[in-house]
This record gives structure tokens, sequence and C-alpha cells, in this order.
């Protein structure tokens, strides 16, 4: 089944480097060029989902001016999911721009 | 602790306090760490976000199809089980079935005659309906129905007028009757049959509507609630529960299919009446609750999973299934035979009725036997469908003994149900059906 767009950008998000809440929120944001902001309650539900799956593990915790900071990795399972989707993703775009290519020909016509 | 940080603790609120004490502190660093350095209070997009998400955690099931599925079948049961509730009460105090003897009294005294009485699904409150068939000429039924009439006024009714159709009215101690006398086909070549249609009571449709409401939001809260127990619960907890819960809710199922099937034709609070199925089934639902609130949970929330063994996990959950539902119809088996062989009764002594098994085994003993042999002869065999292939795939991949003890329970998932069809199974089944 095909993945979520904010949790895809979750997983990619935390796929080069452990990050905290607001790290997710930031990167989340950036990454998606601003299309998606997440809010907490919305990002701890995802969190907790994907830990759940086993997705994503506590790496960390830290405590920053008396603050707790809980940092989460991907798990393998976790890398693998995100594998699967970007192949998904990659194979559907193969396919649309082929059929889009064979759409040009035609209406230009066979070269003779 | 600055006042924008109180107000985020506030809106938490919403969150239940299992999950404020996990998640709490680190909620409000990341809010607060998104929040610009002048903002004392929380943007309101953040505030319904929160309150969303902590009235999610409180009330809804968990995250998923499967569970969303099962909230709502839970919804289902306890909203039919309001509403049967309801129907037995407000049936129990209706005058509905004693329309049949008002008929009954009208009939010609010397006319063979057939009848039937049965509520109307469509109708709630109003008059009764009795309808007078004569195997006759047309041009007798001016003279029957005024006989009719007249017998019905010397039974102490008030009668009204007679209106085109062989129509008239009938009243007597606030009990009205519409009565229709005309000529036309009998049941079964009789001289004249009659048909008494009656309504529910008026009362019924609101308070059936309230119940079946009432009761389907608290049976999807209560299933919510459960779900959200189970998936925290050890894999032992949560194939308590679901061994209990699934039964359960199939045999409440069931009850409610055998009414829908039943009420047509008939005269009312019998077909409300409950019966063995649906006790069974609030019984096995309640212990489920009780299951759900008493089981420790599997560990903190944000912990790292161990990696799993799907294969195994699997193979250890279906064969624990098959001896849940084995060991029971085992059971009732011996029962029978000992008590055969204490008592010295032969098998059609036994399935007299003399040797019931709700009076042979308490109630705390009967009623879990009862709960999972019901269900084992139903669903040990198509568990089948699951062992049999992980038989041939856990073949190497597991250890021997884990191996055997799935052949074993497989092989009893098949041959205990199978014995049930035997002579002697069969009045070992009639005798433990009572």
């Amino acid at each position: 089944m095909a993945m979520q767009e904010p949790t895809f950008f979750i997983l990619t998000a935390l796929a080069e480097q452990p990050l905290h809440g607001y790290g997710v929120i930031r990167a989340v944001t950036e990454l998606s060029g601003g299309r998606i902001t997440l809010r907490a309650g919305t990002l701890y539900a995802a969190l907790d989902r994907l830990t759940e799956e086993g997705l994503l593990v506590v790496d960390r915790e830290e405590a920053v001016e008396g603050r707790l900071r809980r940092y989460y990795r991907l798990t393998d399972d976790g890398t693998g999911a995100l594998s699967a989707e970007v192949e998904r993703l990659r194979a559907n775009a193969a396919m649309a721009a082929a059929r889009l290519r064979r759409t040009t020909k035609l209406a230009f016509g066979p070269a003779s | 602790m600055s006042d924008l940080e109180r107000r985020y603790r506030r809106l938490l609120l919403a969150y239940p306090r299992a999950y404020r004490r996990e998640r709490g502190d680190e909620l409000v660093t990341t809010l607060l760490e998104g929040a610009p350095p002048d903002r004392v209070r929380p943007a309101a997009g953040d505030a319904w976000d929160l309150l969303r998400g902590g009235l999610r955690l409180r009330f809804a099931p968990p995250h998923g199809r499967r569970y969303r599925v099962f909230a709502l079948v839970g919804a289902l049961a306890v909203g039919y089980l309001a509403l049967a509730a309801t129907a037995r009460t407000t049936l129990d105090d209706d005058p509905g079935d004693q329309v049949l003897a008002t008929a009954m009294a009208l009939l010609p005294p010397d006319a063979g005659s057939t009848g039937v009485g049965d509520r109307e699904w469509t109708s709630f409150g109003g008059p009764t309906e009795l309808v007078f068939t004569f195997a006759t000429e047309p041009s007798a039924i001016d003279g029957l129905t005024a006989d009719i009439r007249a017998r019905a006024v010397a039974q102490g009714f008030t009668a009204g007028p007679l209106e085109p159709g062989h129509r008239f009215t009938l009243d007597r101690a606030g009990q009205t009757a519409v009565v229709s006398v005309a000529d036309g086909e009998t049941y079964a070549g009789t001289a004249m049959s009659f048909e008494a249609r009656f309504p529910w009571p008026a009362a019924l449709l609101p308070a059936g509507i309230a119940a079946l409401v009432l009761g389907g939001l608290t049976g999807w809260l209560a299933s919510a609630w459960t779900l959200r127990r189970f998936r925290t619960r050890r894999p032992a907890g949560q194939l308590a529960i679901a061994l209990v819960g699934v039964p359960s809710l199939l045999f409440v199922a069931a009850a409610a299919i055998g009414t829908v099937g039943a009420a047509r034709g008939d005269l009312g609070p019998a077909v409300w009446a409950g019966g063995f199925f649906e006790r069974l089934g609030i019984l096995g639902l309640l212990v489920t609750l009780l299951l759900a609130a008493v089981l420790p949970r599997a560990g903190p929330l944000v912990a790292a999973r161990p990696p799993r063994d799907n294969l195994r996990a699997g193979i250890r959950l279906v064969t624990v299934a098959h001896l849940a539902f084995g060991l029971p119809i085992a059971a009732v088996f011996v029962t029978f035979t000992v008590r055969m062989l204490v008592t010295g009764a032969d098998r059609a002594a036994m399935v007299s009725g003399a040797h019931d098994p709700k009076e042979v085994l308490p109630l705390a003993v009967f009623a879990p036997i009862a709960l999972l042999y019901y269900a084992g002869v139903v669903l040990s065999p198509l568990l089948l469908l699951v062992s049999v292939p992980l038989l041939g795939v856990g073949r190497g991949r597991v250890g021997p003994m884990t191996w055997r003890v799935l052949l074993a329970a497989a092989i009893s998932a098949a041959v205990l149900p199978a014995l049930l069809l035997t002579p002697y199974g069969g009045d070992v089944a009639t005798w433990w059906m009572d």
C-alpha cells in the first residue's frame, strides 16, 4: 500500500541521521519545500505509530536546558520500508514518463 | 515555567495520563522549540492539533483498518444488545398479543377456522388490524360483517360505523382494533380464516433508536479502549483477549441474526428473549473487558522492539489457538463419559435432560468451556487453512518440538470436531447443547 506523504517525509528526514521532534518538523518542512508543516500532535501520533510498527526506534535522550529531547532513528525495517516506497515512486514515475514520451511522439507523428 | 509552557501543559491534559507521563515533557520541548520567541499563547492550529491528538488517544481505536473494523463490530454488537434489552422491556408490558384472544371471541361459533397473528416490522403504535376472510359468496359478506360487529358489541366493545370495504373500528378499555371482512381464499381450505396484525408499541421506536445509538456509542468506546489495551499487551495477553473477545462477538452476531430471522411472523417478546448464545456473548464480552483491564502491558511505548521471528510467532499463535479450541471439545467428551460411568446412565439417559451439563459443572467452569467449545467447533477447522501451510513452511525452519506440537494441534483440530459427527459424538453434542 502506498505510504502517506507525511510518513514518507518523516522517514526521509530520519534516513540521514537521528533527529529529535522539532528537528523532524524542520526537516520535513525543508524536504517538502514548505508544503508540509507538521504540528506537534500530528508528529507524535505518527512517531508512535511508526515506532510501534518497528520502523523507528529511540536513538538516545538528551536534556537541553533542563528539557527532554528524544532522538529517533530508522531501524532496518524502516530503511527497508523507505527503500520500497522509493522504488515504487521511481517505477510509477518511469511508467508515466514512458507514456508521456509515447504520447509526444504520436502527436508529432512517426519520423519518416 | 513560562506562561506559554503552562498553557501547552494545560492543552496536554487532553491526552491520557499514562501518555503524558511518557511523552509530555518531550512534546512540550518540541512545542516550545517550534514557537517564535514572542509567542505567549499557543497557536490555534497547535491547540486544535493537541486536543484532537489527545482525544483520539483517549477515544479512538488504534491506527489501522483491522482495529476500526473490530471497533465497528463491537459498536454494532453492543447496539444490538441495547436494542434487544429495550425491545424486551417494552414488549413485556405490551398488550399486543392479547388481541388474538379478542379475535377468537369474534369468530362465528360454528365456522371451521384458522388464523395467524403477527407484528408488522414497520408499524409502531396505531390500531390492531383484524382481517376476516370467508370462503363464501360476496353477497353473504354483508350479513357476516353485521354478525361479527354484533358479537363485538355483545362483548362490551364500542363499535364504530360501518365503512366501505366492510370495515369498522372497535374500542374497549383503550384497546382499539380495525376489523375488515372480505370473501376470498382462506388458509388450508377452511370456511374462514383470520389474520391479526398488531403494531409494535409506539414507545419502541424512539426508545429503540436511542438504545441503538447510545449502545453503539458505548460499544465503540469500549471496543476502542479494549483494542488500545490489546495493542500494548504481551503476546500471550493479546491471545487471551482475542480468544475470548472474537467468539463473544460471534455469539452476539449469531443471536442478532437469529432475532432478525425469527422476528418475521412471530409474536414478539419471545424473539428478543436473548437465549443462550446472547448470554454467553455478553458474559464473554465482560470477560474480555476484564482481561484487557488486568493483563500487564508489554513495556514502555517508545522502547525499541526486539527483532521478531514472524514464522515462529505465527506457529506459536496458531498452536495455542488450536489447543484453546480443542481442549474444551475434549473436556466435553471427557465430562460426558465420566458422568456416564459414575452414574451408570446409558447414552439415552444422558441426553434425556436428567444430566444437564449446566448442573454437572459449576458455572465458572461451564461458561468458558461453552464459549470456546462453540467457537472451536466452527473456528478450529477453519484455522487449518493457516496451520497446514505453516506446517509446510515451518518444517526445518523452527525447532522439531515446536513443529510437532503444531502438527498434533492441527490433527486435533480436524479429529475432535469430526468425532462430534459419530453417533457417540452426536450424543455428546446433544447432551452439551442441552
